[in-house]
């Protein structure tokens, strides 16, 4: 079995190196050192980060890694047990279709996240070429349009684009969600016409089956 | 250095008006000397308002353009010894008149005066601009309404762009034409829901008051008739201009005899 050891480059958190999933920790340092070796000085002085899609390593594990990007120059950063963020989750996969639109490309952007630390208010607009995570609430007639996910850790009154350019995959929660509108990718959603609940509970809205539907975070 | 105070709202006809009319002259009973200043060029009715209309003879373009000296264009109010007036020109338009004469006008007048008092034009195009960028803090005026408090939401956006936000220059609101009847019944926005929304300091409530229109029309401003509730509200929203602690008035109105029985024996609110 011989698997290839992927090291990918990321526009804000420098290089990510994935562990395949059936690979022993042994092996994966003999191939990554062996690759590092044969790239000469190409990745010295890089910053890396070991994604382990889930796998928790032990300390002597990590360690031997560390080792290994130690020779080659180079800076473990974090090892970080989540999955390959350049692969878009399997769900969003489907839904767009065998022959993708450019979703790696799209999803490489959003990496890097915009946080705005206020409150939008009518007539201001935050465009950003990646995610959005905004601390304060976007009020009627504002406007958070992004490449990736939208998160609002207030209330969200305005309007607000997630995915702008293509990715059905992103999603827009805040903690009161009470869009004018909402948009994710080309599809457009708004508000019920209805009262809100007494009680506001934080609410993600993503596409399913090309429909923005709102559901409580939990449900996946 | 007085203080340069904005009066604006975005939308028209909430109250922009009134209210400078009256906080002017509120703060000047208090003692303060104030001018109030009409920054509605081509709508000029700041001196309607207060009954000084007979008595203009040069106006703000003048003063700027240099045909008058200040303290020619300066109208004395005719009831409070320490408020004055600077009126706007009639035949000209706002865009007579730059951001920066506009600042150098309200820094000659601060010299002289504790308030320097500006009534903005409704809209946000050069007028409004003209007027935010020559004060230091601002006294936005909202009506229980959401067209209205949408467009206030937009001015302070634009005002604390224009400010740096700190203490100093924080938007402060007046809630007018409020009518708590309504707001009982559930069919106008709660104050509560304004200042969600809005999230700046509250200055005061001012209830809807048919004795604004009549002050208006006579052209005596409502904190010198008795027993107006938004004279009084007025006079309480100086006060807290001034940094005093003045609670909130209590705007139920009172529903008969029967009502008020009840409230003293303990049964309903």
């Amino acid at each position: 079995m011989q698997q290839e050891i992927v090291i990918r480059g990321t526009s804000k958190s420098g290089l990510h190196v994935l562990l395949p999933s059936q690979m022993e920790v042994s092996d994966f340092c003999t191939l990554l050192r062996r690759k590092l070796t044969g790239a000469g000085r190409f990745f010295q002085g890089a910053e890396v980060t070991v994604r382990t899609a889930g796998r928790p390593l032990t300390a002597e594990e990590q360690t031997a890694i560390q080792v290994v990007f130690a020779e080659a120059e180079m800076r473990l950063l974090a090892v970080d047990l989540g999955e390959d963020p350049l692969r878009p989750p399997a769900e969003s996969r489907a839904a767009s279709g065998p022959s993708t639109l450019p979703a790696a490309s799209v999803l490489a952007s959003s990496e890097t996240a915009l946080v705005v630390t206020r409150t939008l208010r009518s007539g201001q607009a935050v465009r950003h070429d990646g995610d959005v995570i905004l601390l304060g609430d976007v009020n009627p007639g504002a406007e958070v349009v992004a490449a990736g996910h939208i998160v609002v850790m207030g209330a969200l009154r305005g309007l607000a684009h997630a995915g702008c350019t293509g990715n059905r995959g992103a999603f827009v929660t805040a903690v009161r969600l009470r869009p004018t509108q909402l948009r994710i990718a080309g599809v457009v959603g708004r508000a019920p016409d209805q009262e809100e609940p007494a009680q506001p509970v934080p609410e993600v809205a993503r596409l399913r089956d090309g429909m923005i539907v709102i559901e409580a975070p939990a449900t996946r | 250095m007085g203080q340069v105070v904005v009066v604006t709202s975005g939308k028209g006809g909430v109250g922009k008006t009134t209210t400078t009319a009256n906080l002017g002259s509120a703060l000047a009973q208090q003692g303060k000397k104030v001018c109030v200043v009409d920054a509605d060029i081509g709508l000029r009715n700041l001196d309607v308002v207060m009954g000084l209309e007979n008595r203009v003879v040069y106006d703000l373009v003048n003063v700027i353009e240099g045909d008058a000296k200040l303290k020619q264009a300066l109208i004395k109010d005719k009831r409070c010894e320490n408020l004055y007036l600077l009126p706007a020109a009639q035949t000209r338009n706002k865009d007579d008149v730059k951001p920066e004469q506009m600042k150098w006008l309200t820094k000659q007048l601060a010299e002289d005066f504790d308030f320097v008092i500006l009534d903005c034009p409704a809209g946000i195009e050069h007028g409004f601009v003209n007027a935010i960028t020559a004060a230091d803090r601002a006294v936005i005026v909202v009506n229980p309404e959401v067209s209205s408090v949408r467009d206030a939401d937009r001015v302070i956006g634009l005002w604390e762009a224009q400010k740096d936000r700190d203490e100093k220059t924080a938007a402060m609101l007046v809630i007018t034409r409020f009518r708590p009847a309504l707001v009982e019944k559930g069919d106008m926005l709660d104050v509560n829901d304004i200042m969600e929304m809005l999230a700046v300091d509250l200055l005061g409530v001012v209830p809807e008051d048919e004795k604004i229109l009549v002050s208006s029309n006579k052209g005596e401003p409502a904190i010198y008739m008795e027993e107006s509730k938004a004279g009084l509200a007025y006079k309480n929203i100086a006060r807290r201009l001034l940094g005093e602690q003045v609670p909130l008035m209590n705007l139920a109105e009172e529903k008969g005899i029967w009502a008020r029985f009840k409230r003293i024996v303990g049964f309903g609110r």
